[in-house]
């Protein structure tokens, strides 16, 4: 047993001294000591994935008024961006046109709107509105001195007109098209809503007295051979008011300007005036009785009278469409070029011209002419189209640069396709009459007219021109609506196009982060040393690309030195370094050239990851660098950061391009992770 | 200086650590396998039941007991040894992290560092029972960094998703008074005829603790955030938050506050302390008690069982410091070029930590736990002889368990281990060896320890740690005590 305890024991110190002899740590240790000289903590490698960039764009954020493109294309005073609501889409909203196919729009969807009004006859009767209120709004009517008041005895009083004021109405200028001259002789008068209103009052050596509601009663008012009754006054700090009960009420409504035995309609004659004074106990002396009288007309009446025959003229309305044209000169700014870039792809596919017209004119207006591919005008590019004279022929025209040199050279006509009349209707009664015309590309040539090929480039207009010049004939005793403060003749043309792309081929290449105005990186600015990293033997980008935009696109990164004193670019993504180029994981789409693919409403993620060896381009001939990518940006010191885009055709399933709409829904999420493998060290000082 | 005065806080926080069967050189050499079933002074230490075992009638440990320990889970002595070669030959340590990390259990790095010394213990044997009694100053020190922050930055640095690198801090120092009292179960003998002897013991404490921090972060991470820059540059931020509790014993504080010695401090470094000082000056106090028993079956085998340290403590009045830190590294485009500003990180970084310790508010009173321990261990002497004894023992037992507390992990022990004794007269030599693990070092290890008896006069020490000679081994935990103590 002991001998067995023995041997136990004596085994465990046998395999310790094996251990200690066979694998002594000492012998580490002893190296260390003797090197104590060179003590310094080694490198190691550490995969990284550190996130760089990452930018949400969506369409709404597009079109907001920071935006770039938005100002770019609000410079053209003329145009206003519109999202596109339900109610839009209703009877009644601005792009309800069921023949049209709303269209082609759909909730959430943009417009870009182009609108002209006719000038002239723009709301003309809710500003003769205004001016008949203000024209009848408290008159003198007539004055009476007072020695003492009430009067010590009741007396009937019967004023007649020679003693009355009567309402002037030759100051009204009864203008409607806006030439400055009158265009119609008033008759009268029809509302059902009408009523004068009658203040008295003793005025006291300028004050203000109020009169005993019991010290007067007005029998009535006769104006233009009608007598008008009122009630029983209100009492103000400004005096009693009386109201008419039957002013201008039924059958007639009317109030006829020329129904005093003169027939004359150049004003409004009161012709009698009968009232009751009534006695009572002194109060005042030595003042002055006085009536003034408010005449209002309701929110709803008609104007009648003789309208002579008017021109409406427009002449030459230009409007700015110059920014649809994507032609960019050499010395425009990156951002401008940008902005060039994508308003190039927009697609004309659904824009239509509209013709809208609210009338409570008792006149047609026959805009035919304006839309018959015949003009008068003398159209000779780049001179604006010329006057024309009343009576002559309008048209809607646009101005093309047919070869970029910024000038315009070629002109287009709109008209329908078919002979279509384009009537305004006139008004009768009631509301006012609303008609709307559009033009479209199955019905006019409004292809053509907006959008051209030249040489193989496709062109929009430089500009746009609305000529036209109508003339009414002569009406008598013709109605002329006040509805709701307005009325009148309103028309406006519009350029309605809903914002879709459409790219009939693969766009050329445009720098993403030049044109926002950022691409540099200097090993200086990032304080490289400052990072505890010795090399980065792999360095690549994660890129994750979330397009809900219907573009399809193609992507390269770059890093490209300042061509002003060196030109080297690395491409990441680029067939040449394929060799050298570690897809790691992600659903990558190389395209023909080493692009990065990303199709329209896709999900893409990546990670390209540069090896030591890559290889990249100087003055356009490929070489190759033997050290690590962090080698060779310290090299350099500066390097510019590139994003390469260019969008691709938008084709159908026929393979033929079609039109992509945007919406508020579409947008495009761009992560980028700087990632790789690098060496880092523990800083020293 | 700032920096270098956080680093210095850094250093003390993250090394020192609590004692584990290091309080005796022999306990050491033992690696606990023998302290279930110890008599002497390991007995009070460990299982009062064993004092009575004792052959011995007086104890008392003369010049004390003297330990230092440290320990991490995760890093081996091999790795430091590797660490350097690897710098001196310009080799890249990849590989050595990844072992590192390998070894480090998924709750992260724990380390520590303990001293023990100025023990005071004493024992006396009556006919019937034994009385023993000691004073002991106890220092728990335990620390808890979480893997990720390592895994990031040695293998994989991901910054798309928040790197957390939570923490937990536990420091108690305190002074233990305890009397031990220890016989035999008689009355259970009788009924248990085919055993040789029972002995059970309890032991009563009263602590007085010196010092407590308690401190866990509730966020502590490095992460990106999107700027505003209309370009889309992420920045980057460390953030470091958390809270802490502390209560220094007004014993301490007080004379420390009358002196003014903070005042004097290098850098200002008054201002941070005082305030601490001013607020968390207390007195605390504890109770617990030890409880166990030990059957022998013979004069070949003996089973015993104890419970150490269950108890509590409280302190009446401690400070909360709140660290609220963020720096943020944010890119700066101009002139079309980034940029990015270190020095201002770098700064926000450092006053943001300091201005922590200054954000001293009352954290009222605060309950703790020693570090409760159970164990279970076996002991055999298969020989007896008048020129050789031979102990073979075994332990297991888990200990720590106030650090369940923060939500870190209780530490499980295993120890075996074999003592063999030449003697002659009243000369005895002898000599240990044991094997150990446990999971807070997280690695096997190995200890030996020598000792000389000279009649009454014992003087030991002990190593643990010894695989720190072996290459591809290397020590997680190294140990070394030394005992001189009279027994008679």
């Amino acid at each position: 047993m002991k001998k067995k305890i023995a041997l136990l024991f004596i085994s465990i110190v046998t395999i310790l001294l094996v251990f200690l002899i066979g694998n002594c740590a000492i012998q580490s240790l002893i190296n260390i000591i003797n090197n104590s000289g060179n003590i310094k903590p080694p490198v190691w490698d550490v995969k990284f994935r550190i996130p760089l960039i990452s930018h949400h764009i969506t369409t709404a954020s597009l079109v907001d008024p920071d935006s770039f493109i938005f100002k770019q294309m609000d410079q053209s005073s003329d145009a206003t961006f519109d999202k596109v609501t339900e109610e839009d889409l209703k009877p009644g909203g601005i792009y309800y046109y069921p023949a049209f196919n709303n269209f082609g729009l759909k909730v959430g969807d943009y417009v870009i709107r182009y609108e002209k009004e006719f000038p002239g006859s723009a709301n003309f009767l809710g500003s003769l509105d205004n001016s008949i209120d203000n024209y009848f709004d408290a008159n003198f009517i007539y004055s009476l001195p007072c020695p003492v008041w009430p009067v010590s005895s009741t007396t009937v009083m019967n004023v007649t007109e020679d003693s009355l004021t009567s309402i002037d109405l030759s100051g009204l200028l009864l203008d409607i098209n806006g030439d400055g001259s009158r265009d119609v002789t008033l008759k009268g008068i029809e509302s059902q809503n009408a009523r004068i209103s009658l203040r008295i009052y003793l005025d006291d050596s300028g004050t203000t007295r109020v009169p005993s509601a019991s010290s007067i009663s007005i029998n009535y008012l006769q104006i233009e051979g009608d007598q008008y009754h009122f009630g029983t006054p209100s009492v103000s700090s400004n005096g009693l008011i009386y109201t008419s009960t039957d002013f201008l009420k039924a059958p007639s409504y009317y109030l006829n300007f020329g129904g005093d035995p003169s027939s004359d309609f150049s004003k409004i004659n009161i012709e009698n005036f009968n009232f009751t004074l009534n006695s009572g106990s002194a109060q005042y002396v030595n003042c002055t009785l006085k009536v003034e009288a408010s005449i209002t007309f309701g929110d709803n009446y008609s104007l009648k009278g003789d309208i002579y025959a008017m021109s409406f003229k427009m002449g030459v309305q230009p409007v700015d469409i110059g920014e649809l044209d994507p032609t960019t000169d050499p010395n425009d700014s990156a951002q401008e070029k940008l902005a060039a870039y994508f308003i190039s792809t927009l697609s004309m596919d659904k824009s239509a011209i509209v013709f809208d017209a609210i009338n409570s004119l008792p006149l047609s207006i026959n805009m035919t002419d304006m839309f018959d591919d015949t003009t008068d005008s003398v159209i000779s590019p780049p001179t604006l189209p010329s006057v024309i004279l009343p009576n002559q022929n309008g048209g809607v025209v646009s101005y093309f640069d047919s070869n970029g040199d910024f000038t315009s050279d070629h002109y287009e006509l709109l008209s329908f396709s078919s002979p279509t009349n384009v009537i305004v209707p006139a008004w009768t009664s009631g509301d006012p009459v609303q008609s709307r015309t559009v033009l479209y590309s199955t019905n006019s040539n409004m292809y053509t007219f907006i959008e051209q090929e030249f040489s193989g480039v496709l062109r929009r207009p430089r500009g746009m021109f609305f000529i036209s010049n109508i003339t009414t004939d002569p009406t008598t005793d013709a109605y002329l609506g006040i509805l709701n403060n307005s009325g009148g003749l309103y028309m406006k043309v519009g350029l309605y196009i809903p914002i879709s792309a459409k790219v009939v081929a693969d766009k050329e290449v445009i720098e993403l982060l030049e044109a926002i105005g950022f691409n540099e990186i200097s090993s200086s600015t990032i304080a490289l040393d400052s990072w505890p990293v010795q090399n980065i033997n792999e360095f690549g980008v994660e890129i994750k690309v979330d397009n809900k935009l219907p573009l399809p696109m193609k992507l390269k990164f770059k890093f490209y030195s300042d061509s002003t004193t060196d030109n080297y670019t690395v491409y990441l993504t680029d067939s040449s370094n394929k060799n050298y180029l570690s897809i790691i994981s992600g659903s990558y789409k190389q395209a023909e050239n080493g692009e990065y693919y990303v199709g329209s409403n896709s999900y893409s993620e990546t990670i390209l990851s540069l090896k030591k060896g890559f290889t990249y381009y100087k003055d356009n001939t490929i070489d190759s660098y033997n050290g690590t990518f962090y080698d060779f940006f310290k090299e350099k010191n500066t390097l510019k950061m590139g994003v390469e885009l260019n969008l691709l055709e938008t084709k159908g399933p026929d393979g033929q391009p079609v039109a992509v709409r945007f919406s508020d829904y579409d947008y495009i999420t761009i992560t980028v992770n700087i990632t790789g493998l690098g060496t880092f060290k523990i800083p020293t000082e | 200086m700032k920096k270098n005065f956080i680093f210095i806080i850094l250093f003390i926080t993250i090394n020192l650590y609590s004692l584990n069967y290091i309080t005796t050189a022999e306990s050491l050499s033992w690696s606990g396998a023998y302290t279930s079933v110890a008599d002497g002074f390991e007995a009070i230490l460990y299982n009062p039941a064993g004092l009575y075992m004792t052959s011995v009638r007086y104890g008392l440990n003369l010049f004390g007991n003297y330990g230092v320990r440290v320990y991490t889970n995760s890093i081996s002595t091999d790795h430091v040894l590797k660490f350097f070669e690897k710098g001196i030959n310009n080799e890249n340590a990849t590989d050595l992290f990844t072992s590192f990390l390998n070894f480090m259990p998924p709750n992260g790095l724990d380390t520590g560092f303990d001293i023990s010394m100025l023990n005071f213990m004493t024992y006396f044997r009556l006919n019937t029972w034994t009385l023993g009694v000691s004073v002991i100053p106890k220092t728990s020190f335990t620390t808890t960094l979480e893997k990720k922050i390592f895994e990031s930055i040695l293998q994989n640095l991901d910054l798309t998703e928040p790197v957390t690198a939570n923490w937990s801090v536990n420091f108690i120092q305190y002074i233990d008074f305890s009397v031990n009292l220890s016989t035999r179960a008689k009355f259970l003998e009788k009924h248990l005829t085919a055993i040789d002897a029972i002995y059970v013991g309890i032991t009563g404490h009263f602590y007085l603790p010196t010092m407590f921090i308690r401190a866990k972060s509730n966020d502590t991470s490095i992460s990106s955030f999107k700027t505003n820059s209309v370009y889309g540059f992420y920045g980057y931020k460390i953030s470091i938050k958390g809270d802490a509790y502390a209560n220094l014993a007004s014993f301490i504080t007080e004379p420390i506050k009358a002196s003014g010695t903070m005042n004097s401090l290098p850098d200002n470094g008054g201002d941070y302390i005082n305030p601490l000082i001013n607020q968390a000056g207390s007195v605390g106090f504890g109770f617990g008690v030890d409880m166990g028993f030990i059957v022998k079956f013979n004069r070949f085998v003996r089973v015993g069982f104890a419970i150490n340290d269950l108890g509590f403590f409280v302190f009446p009045k401690t400070a909360k410091l709140t660290l609220n830190t963020e720096a943020n590294l944010t890119p700066d485009v101009s002139s079309d070029s980034l940029t990015f500003n270190f020095d201002d990180f770098q700064n926000d970084l450092t006053n943001g930590m300091l201005n922590g310790l200054q954000n001293i508010t009352d954290g009222s009173v605060q309950g703790w736990m020693p570090s409760t321990t159970f164990r279970l261990g076996v002991a055999v002497t298969p020989i007896r002889h008048k020129y050789i004894d031979l102990i073979i023992a075994a332990d297991i037992s888990v200990s720590d368990l106030n650090r369940t507390i923060l939500g870190d992990y209780a530490t499980f022990n295993i120890a075996m281990g074999v003592e063999f004794t030449p003697k002659v007269n009243w000369v005895e030599f002898p000599m240990r060896v044991a094997f150990s693990y446990n999971t807070q070092a997280n690695n096997p290890a190995l200890s030996f320890g020598l000792g000389l008896y000279l009649g009454p006069v014992e003087m030991e020490i002990a190593v643990k740690g010894i695989e720190i000679l072996i290459t591809e081994w290397g020590a997680k935990e190294v140990g070394v005590g030394l005992d001189f103590k009279l027994e008679f």
